[in-house]
């Protein structure tokens, strides 16, 4: 988002640069300014930061101390507290680009696109990291790093779709048109979900089938399901933290990208008078 | 170190890096635009 065309700094809650807002928009619109969404993320941030430490920091010492080896396992377990919560995060995160590309396409919400800007990497790094991972737990499980399976593809897929997202968006000199690009790609890039949740029922995989979100009960044992929760709620306050910290960097980067404009604007003035 | 406990390292070791790297990251452009935003508007005045 260019600072010069869509810098509402100063403009009223409901400002957009093709007109007024369809009317349920306007609450949206609300929370859509920059100085309302400075002062609210500079209160909450303090919080999120010293909550997630709170979370992680004895999830962690219950994931690689406190829980049990597995008796098939034995240690290895270990990498599921990282490797699951990471899966989860690529897709969840992923949902989210996608609702804030359809809030961008639909209603120009001018945070939407900044929002979706700063997540892909952060995306693409935390679908990275569940690759890896899984690659690093399938070596001593499974004897060896990779196989072509549904689940391994289809994650490798939404990793691509990540960073063809992040690329995109940056690619264009008008930033406007490649929030747009990037928002289409987001929106197409939803299809491979359902694809990554369900290929290892729809296939026959070297990936096990879930356990945890199994629509009976969790095919786990408290023991290891406890720290696993533990771990997901602590990466993914981690994550938002991450992202919303992002967010309110490239904000008043916009900012500053804004003032900097109006200065050599006026010294331009200055010097032609 | 067994061979199992080398994977488990190098998995928490990747994801606490790289979810530091990106932590650090935000922090630093949180700093820097402060700052430079605190003087532009100090400019303006």
């Amino acid at each position: 988002m260019d600072a010069s065309t869509h810098d509402s700094s100063n403009a009223p809650p409901d400002a957009h640069p093709g007109g007024r807002p369809a009317p349920g928009a306007r609450s949206l619109h609300r929370f859509a300014n920059p100085g309302r969404f400075l002062r609210g993320t500079g209160r909450l941030l303090p919080w999120l930061w010293g909550l997630t430490a709170l979370v992680l920091v004895p999830a962690i010492a219950w994931a690689l101390v406190l829980s049990p080896a597995d008796w098939q396992q034995g240690e290895t377990v270990r990498i599921m507290y990282v490797h699951v919560p990471m899966a989860w995060l690529a897709m969840g995160g992923y949902t989210g680009l996608a609702i804030a590309s359809l809030m961008s396409l639909i209603w120009r919400h001018p945070l939407a696109d900044l929002a979706a800007r700063e997540l892909s990497p952060v995306g693409a790094a935390v679908t990275a990291l569940c690759l890896a991972t899984g690659s690093l737990w399938g070596k001593p499980m499974w004897g060896t790093w990779w196989v072509w399976d549904a689940r391994l593809t289809s994650v490798l897929v939404l990793f691509f779709l990540w960073l063809g997202h992040a690329a995109l968006v940056r690619a264009f000199d008008d930033p406007e048109r490649g929030a747009r690009a990037g928002a289409i790609l987001a929106l197409v890039g939803v299809v491979n979900l359902p694809i990554v949740k369900f290929s290892v029922d729809w296939w026959n995989t070297l990936h096990q089938p879930a356990s945890v979100t199994r629509l009976d009960a969790p095919g786990m044992h408290m023991d290891m399901l406890g720290p696993l929760l533990a771990c997901s709620i602590g990466f993914t306050l981690l994550f938002a933290t991450v992202v919303l910290a992002r967010t309110r960097a490239a904000v008043m980067e916009r900012r500053v990208r804004a003032l900097e404009g109006a200065r050599a604007r006026r010294l331009d003035a200055r010097a032609a008078a | 170190m067994s061979l199992h406990w080398i994977h488990i390292s190098a998995s928490w070791a990747l994801t606490l890096g790289v979810f530091g790297a990106l932590a650090a990251g935000a922090v630093l452009r949180h700093r820097a635009a402060a700052r430079r935003l605190a003087v532009l508007e100090k400019d303006r005045r």
